[in-house]
């Protein structure tokens, strides 16, 4: 059931690519393995250790005892010294480079978790249902991700922006709406390797009804391989935030945002440099690390190729 | 680099006065900087950075203003030339493709143009095609920005074929500075206006001719060979770079796309300066201001405004989009200008009293007070920095609302905002200011009518003598100060910067417009 | 960007079929696909369309601002059709758009598709240049770390894509603006040299923006053109000519190559298309007269139907490519057979 050495010449490619990429089929090469193994599973608690670190900044900022994220603390631009508030230096218009570092952590896990949690459910029933039906609904639920699919996803953003404003709920709905045919391509695809399954043809013969097969049967099968790609989305749900902000385009003033606070600074990249590498740090590390979790999330958890 | 000073009392006195303009002088205002000069020569081609693209199409009637900080005013130049124009050192105003404008009562005056002017389409430039023009300006349907000067004439009538008699409706001794300042200086070959195809094919008599453009990345403009001042232009082409990212017009510099660009703060005229770029800066009265529109519940509220007033630190402003290298800002009227007046100093910021206002309004409406500050792209960082002033207010909220270059604008014009951000830098106080304050004028952005206001203004357009404008315009300082109209943050001085090496000769007019037609490129 | 790709939907055994059925299959399987691929188009026109109508409030009104008079309002409306039916609308909209007319803008009045066509060089170049730059990386670097799968320049490899793929675009393309073009002064900051113009002035303007959308996108082909060697590696056919003595290089580019590739393809066809959408941001970052400067441009100026313009005729291409991409790959992969998936 692991993942096999070969991931296929190429599963009808992959349905994310980027940052996931297919998994590491390291296991064909043999001495070496045992020591990237091990260096690997360090990198994955890593990983693990500097999301919770990002996760309990943002979930606890309003109990640090640092400044808001709006208020002026000093001269604008200031470098890193020996106190919280100022323990990053101010940004452009002298306000806490740590406040607003933590509170745009707030901003991008919100939006990651919310979006990604949309659009797994959606997609998800939507994947199930197809899946396990078949036929005339499964045909309408291809096109519609098909058709979703054929905005490039900044495009669709940007677009969805234009119409709705730029603000939090309209960038959480449109981050959503991006995540959804992953998540139903995904959904779908395990549904078809467990429904052939055994027990799922035991529980059809004794005459389960249609839903009741699919939510108790097949459903807590199908959960954690799918929900395995979530880290993966997260880290692009990220991505596509991070640049929307970096256009002027994301969560509107003076809310902080990791891309925000890198185009807002870009201009001082000579000067001040380190007005955007705080943020792009802080930006890259956590994608990193998503990406490290959900490579490993993936490995452990989706069966579908497998299964297939 | 150097600031441009007004001469002060005596020039002021002069343009007023100054009502024979000898024909001739329109090469006299030369605003260089010091730099090797030589005989120009023939050739070569300038490419120039400008903030964005024009505001609409090359439509007289649809470019805004005679100002270097957009590039209305530099296309317009380059394609039209200029009737008259505005030397920033003496702040008088010149003839250029006139003769002279003069007027003995302040109501009608006597424009000459020049003998044989032709438009480039060989049409003859003569005081009917600039009546046409004039009369086409004042049509609503048109929506010209000029429309406040076309519609101050009460007659314009042909003399004979270089002359045109204006009467306007009221006495305006500085009338000259309302031409030098709008869309009707730029006028267009009356055969392209009846042809309905200026917006894509302009036709004029300026130095240039378009040749191509791609909207949001370049204008080329080639020399006209009919220009009437031959043997200018020099340059065989002008390459004019919309790019509205200040700092990437200066690294476009820095990497040599560009020979030259605008610089709208100081700070980036530094920094070019750093880079070896020659500059040379516009001063100014007024400038970058917070402009409320008095139409609406918040921003009409005087106690609202004196509030923004009190909070906002002009000098913290600065630091944040300037990093402090503006010139200071303490009062409307720059420091030796002629209407500077010390004791006329914006109030202290004192965050105590603007709270108490806030409060005050928050107690009668029963709640926090929100309003939406609108500003373009350009002044981003502005608004910004002006929210986290304010976040320092409790019971205010402020929402920042960030636009395209021109919709600010557009939609102060049509009165569709609370709290927007506009320049109202300017050489003297008409007719900019004057339209701004002027009751039903389209420019007054500010739906502000004070009669007691109304009247200093009027005051100030009727006389030459410069004591009573002083008069006039002390009287201003203080009802601004009373009923704040705007709140003006940073003095946002133009600035022209250019690669020494290349181009030679580099002057300007207004707020910052380069002469292209004298310009020349070294080494061709 | 950060992005999904559609992928195709093909379910793909390994018998190879007999030479005579090839023709046939192709033409198949592009029935299948256009059949599919109808609903799909009309459903992203609609959907384009609906993005003025959800404008909230009266679109016409929301784009020109609350103090426009009711005859402006009304003409608008007018122009949009905002009127009459959804439906009605949508046919005319859609029989237009099948002519050509994307409309007009309404702030220049330029025809839509005048403004996307004399962009649409700018962008294709870069979205070709990128692909050139990535696939001189990605092939050698592939072949490479394939060979030595689990070495140590395997291990470097694989850190610097995880890197790279983490690296969000508009930062990579920041540090490129700031190295090459600030500080070495190598490359241009900003602005466009037309290929008529002066064609190494081109490549020159051309070269930093594509090599920060090559860079996001070497990353996820390394890998897959990777793990696709690495599967060929252990065929058969690629022992035996091992064993007859055949260079390992000769062995690598010939018989291992080619049929590693056609993820490789599918994933480069598609990226054509996703590489439009990451064009978004380099074309701003680098001042480019792309449909991706357009795009923001039109958002940013409340153009709405510039933007409609856009997006539908983005969409309808990266629609077109992957039906294209999925031919060649039909073409191109001699074991793939239409089974009824």
């Amino acid at each position: 059931m692991k993942n096999s050495t070969t991931p296929t010449t190429t599963a009808p490619v992959p349905a994310v690519v980027e940052g996931p990429a297919p998994p590491p089929p390291a296991e064909t090469a043999a001495p070496p393995v045992a020591r990237a193994k091990r260096s690997r599973t360090i990198l994955v608690k890593l990983a693990i250790g500097w999301l919770a670190v990002v996760v309990l900044l943002a979930v606890f900022a309003d109990l640090l005892p640092i400044p808001g994220y709006d208020v002026r603390i000093g001269r604008p631009a200031m470098g890193p010294s020996w106190d919280l508030a100022s323990l990053l230096g101010t940004d452009g218009l002298g306000r806490s480079t740590l406040s607003r570092l933590i509170y745009g952590a707030r901003v991008s896990l919100a939006v990651g978790v919310v979006s990604v949690l949309i659009g797994m459910v959606i997609g998800g029933v939507l994947g199930l249902l197809a899946g396990y039906l078949r036929g005339g609904f499964e045909k309408v639920v291809t096109i519609l991700t098909d058709s979703l699919l054929a905005y490039p996803p900044l495009v669709l953003l940007l677009a969805i922006t234009s119409t709705l404003g730029s603000s939090l709920r309209s960038l959480v709905i449109s981050l959503g709406l991006l995540c959804v045919p992953t998540f139903t391509r995904l959904a779908r695809a395990n549904t078809l390797a467990f429904a052939q399954r055994e027990f799922v043809t035991a529980s059809r013969a004794l005459g389960g009804r249609p839903l009741r097969i699919i939510f108790r049967e097949i459903l807590p099968n199908v959960v954690l391989p799918v929900a395995s790609y979530a880290f993966v989305m997260a880290a692009v749900v990220i991505v596509a935030e991070g640049s929307l902000s970096f256009l002027g385009l994301g969560i509107p003033p003076p809310s902080p945002s990791w891309g925000g606070m890198i185009s807002a600074a870009k201009d001082r990249l000579a000067t001040q440099p380190h007005l955007v590498f705080i943020p792009a740090a802080a930006m890259f590390l956590t994608i990193f690390a998503l990406n490290v979790v959900g490579d490993r999330a993936r490995t452990r958890f989706d069966v579908r190729e497998s299964a297939l | 680099m150097r600031f441009l000073r007004s001469r002060g009392g005596a020039a002021l006195a002069a343009i007023s006065a100054a009502l024979v303009l000898l024909a001739g002088c329109g090469g006299s205002t030369q605003g260089g900087a010091d730099e090797p000069s030589g005989p120009p020569q023939s050739g070569g081609s300038a490419t120039f950075g400008v903030t964005g693209d024009v505001s609409g199409t090359f439509d007289p009637a649809k470019l805004l203003s005679v100002s270097g900080t957009i590039a209305d005013g530099t296309v317009g130049s380059l394609l039209y030339g200029g009737l008259v124009e505005t030397d920033p050192k003496t702040q008088q105003v010149v003839p250029v493709m006139a003769k002279s404008l003069t007027s003995d009562d302040g109501t009608v005056w006597s424009l000459v143009l020049r003998d044989g002017l032709k438009f480039s389409d060989g049409t003859a430039f003569d005081a009917a095609a600039v009546k046409l023009n004039w009369e086409r300006h004042a049509d609503p349907a048109l929506a010209s920005g000029a429309r406040g000067v076309a519609s101050s004439f009460a007659s314009l009538e042909v003399v004979d074929p270089t002359t045109l008699r204006i009467t306007l409706k009221d006495i305006n001794f500085q009338f000259p500075r309302s031409l030098a300042l709008f869309a009707v200086n730029w006028i267009a070959s009356p055969a392209a206006i009846r042809a309905g195809t200026l917006g894509e094919n302009p036709v004029g008599a300026g130095p240039f001719l378009l040749k191509e453009r791609l909207r949001d990345d370049h204008m080329t403009f080639v020399r006209n060979p009919a220009y009437y001042d031959a043997p200018r232009p020099y340059l065989d082409q002008v390459v004019l770079r919309p790019i509205p990212d200040g700092a990437q017009r200066l690294n476009s510099a820095a990497t040599g796309q560009l020979d030259g660009l605008v610089a709208l703060t100081r700070n980036d005229a530094v920094q070019g300066e750093q880079q070896g770029l020659q500059v040379l800066s516009v001063a100014m009265s007024g400038g970058t201001s917070m402009y409320f529109n008095f139409a609406k519940p918040t921003s009409g509220d005087v106690r609202f405004r004196q509030a923004m007033r009190l909070a906002i630190d002009n000098a913290a402003v600065s630091e944040a989009v300037e990093q402090g290298n503006g010139p200071e800002t303490s009062t409307f009227f720059a420091p030796d200008t002629a209407f500077y007046d010390q004791a006329a100093a914006f109030p202290k910021p004192d965050l105590a009293a603007a709270q108490k206002l806030i409060d005050e309004m928050a107690a009668e409406r029963g709640g926090p007070i929100s309003f939406t500050f609108l500003v373009d792209q350009r002044n981003e960082q502005l608004g910004t920095a002006v929210q986290t002033q304010l976040a320092a207010l409790k019971n205010l909220d402020m929402k920042l609302e960030v636009a395209s270059q021109f919709l600010p604008t557009q939609r102060q014009a049509s009165g569709d905002y609370e709290v927007s951000v506009q320049n109202n830098f300017n050489l003297d106080p008409e007719p900019r200011i004057g339209l701004l304050l002027q009751p039903g004028n389209a420019r007054n952005f500010l739906r502000y009518d004070n009669p007691e206001m109304t009247a200093v203004m009027q005051a100030g357009r009727a006389t030459q003598d410069l004591e009573q404008r002083k008069a006039a315009y002390r009287k201003f300082d203080e009802i601004v100060n009373r009923d704040v109209p705007w709140v003006l943050f940073l003095r946002a001085n133009p600035n022209v910067l250019w690669d020494g090496s290349k181009l030679r000769d580099i002057s300007v007019f207004e707020d910052g417009i380069v002469h292209w037609d004298r310009v020349w490129r070294a080494g061709t | 960007m950060t992005q999904l790709t559609t992928p195709t939907p093909t379910a793909r055994p390994a018998a190879a079929p007999s030479a005579g059925s090839r023709a046939a299959a192709v033409g198949r399987k592009l029935r299948t696909r256009l059949l599919h691929i109808v609903p799909v188009l009309l459903l992203v026109t609609f959907g384009s369309m609906l993005l003025v109508d959800l404008t909230p409030g009266d679109p016409a009104a929301t784009i020109l601002g609350e103090s426009a008079t009711p005859d402006q309002v009304a003409a608008l409306r007018q122009q949009l059709g905002l009127d009459r039916p959804l439906f009605v609308r949508y046919g005319e909209w859609i029989a237009h758009i099948a002519q050509g007319d994307f409309g007009r803008s309404i702030r220049s009045q330029q025809p839509v598709l005048d403004a996307i066509l004399e962009r649409l060089p700018v962008t294709i170049e870069l979205a070709i240049l990128a692909q050139i730059m990535a696939f001189l990386v990605v092939i050698p670097l592939a072949l490479y770390t394939a060979y030595r799968a689990g070495g140590r320049a395997d291990r470097l490899a694989n850190v610097v894509t995880s890197g790279l793929v983490s690296m969000p675009p508009f930062l990579t393309a920041l540090l490129l603006v700031f190295v090459f073009a600030l500080s070495l002064r190598a490359f241009p900051a900003t602005g466009w040299v037309r290929i008529a113009d002066d064609p190494l002035g081109n490549l020159r303007s051309a070269f930093l923006p594509a090599l920060a959308l090559a860079l996001t996108e070497l990353a996820v082909l390394t890998r897959v053109l990777r793990s696709d060697l690495i599967a060929t590696l252990q065929e058969d056919f690629i022992l035996s000519a091992k064993a007859k003595g055949l260079p390992t290089w000769y062995v690598l580019l010939r018989h291992a190559l080619r049929p590693s590739s056609f993820s490789l393809v599918t994933l480069a066809g598609l990226s054509l298309g996703r590489l439009i959408g990451g064009a978004v941001i380099v074309e701003t970052l680098f001042a480019l007269p792309g449909i991706g400067q357009l795009l923001v441009n039109s958002i940013l100026a409340k153009d709405a139907v510039v933007v409609q313009g856009v997006v539908v005729f983005v969409a309808i291409v990266y629609v077109a490519l992957n039906v294209l991409t999925d031919v060649f790959y039909t073409i191109l992969d001699p074991r793939t057979r239409v089974t009824g998936a």
